[in-house]
């Protein structure tokens, strides 16, 4: 769903923002802070491949749905709601795999932090929620903790996956 | 005339690069190959592309060579990831990425 992928975009891309959020992270123990993200890219927009070799933009966050959404057939008082899931993904390259873990870790509890505040916090958040006529109603779900490295490659990924409802009005 | 341990070194010699951790210093087989990730985010339209870099050495021959520590090969710096014993331990591959 293009509106909701640029939704979430919108709600993360400031990078002096996300940033902010990623340095002011806590972190246990004697751990480092995470590298700053350079780009936050949306699948709506960009050519979503990635390659070590070239990695021009690293670390970055990456928008994406990750189902087809799910609605009702039939549509109720000019509104249809629709349900299914996007990843905001965090795909770093460097040679240490634990360091590269626990940045993905902390660099996506900034994100979540960040995303929270730009689309739910008080009640004056219902225009960055919407777009073209479909509104982020709620995430319903949120998974968080997914990174892993391929076993040979320097390339880690990590990501929170959010299964959101939606509302299209005047369907 | 069977193909032996003894005879790497020459193997190596004909088509290797110069590899070397610290003061250690041999000769190996470079590979470099793009793999997709198709497991990093199913579903999803996302794709990575990991470069594997392997070389390949003989058994002992950089004896100071750990997981996670820095190499040389063929003058580019690196980092170990990983150290597989393959076929009858006479040969090494060391698993590298670059080392950012």
């Amino acid at each position: 769903m293009i509106e909701l992928v640029r939704i979430i975009a919108g709600a993360i891309s400031n990078l002096a923002t996300l940033n902010a959020a990623v340095a002011a992270t806590p972190l246990d123990g004697t751990d480092t802070a995470p590298p700053a993200v350079v780009a936050v890219l949306n699948e709506a927009d960009n050519n979503l491949t990635f390659r070590e070799a070239e990695s021009p933009a690293a670390p970055c966050i990456v928008i994406a749905t990750k189902s087809a959404f799910v609605g009702h057939t039939t549509r109720f008082t000019g509104v249809q709601d629709w349900e299914g899931d996007v990843i905001v993904a965090y795909i770093n390259v460097g040679a240490i795999e634990q360091k590269n873990r626990r940045d993905a870790m902390y660099t996506l509890r900034a994100v979540k932090h960040v995303l929270m505040n730009a689309l739910f916090q008080g009640n004056g958040q219902a225009t960055a929620r919407t777009r073209n006529n479909v509104a982020l109603m709620w995430i319903t779900s949120m998974q968080y903790g997914m990174a892993e490295q391929n076993e040979f490659g320097g390339v880690m990924t990590g990501a929170l996956a959010l299964t959101c409802k939606t509302r299209e009005i005047n369907p | 005339m069977a193909f032996g341990d003894s005879d790497i070194g020459v193997f190596f010699g004909d088509m290797g690069v110069v590899v070397s951790v610290g003061n250690d210093s041999t000769t190996g087989l470079l590979d470099s190959n793009d793999l997709t990730d198709a497991q990093a985010f199913p579903g999803a339209p996302v794709r990575v592309v990991d470069t594997q870099t392997i070389v390949t050495i003989a058994t002992g021959s950089l004896p100071s060579i750990v997981r996670d520590g820095q190499i040389t090969v063929d003058g580019t710096v690196m980092r170990v990831r990983d150290l597989r014993q393959e076929r009858d331990g006479s040969l090494m591959y060391v698993y590298c990425v670059a080392d950012k």
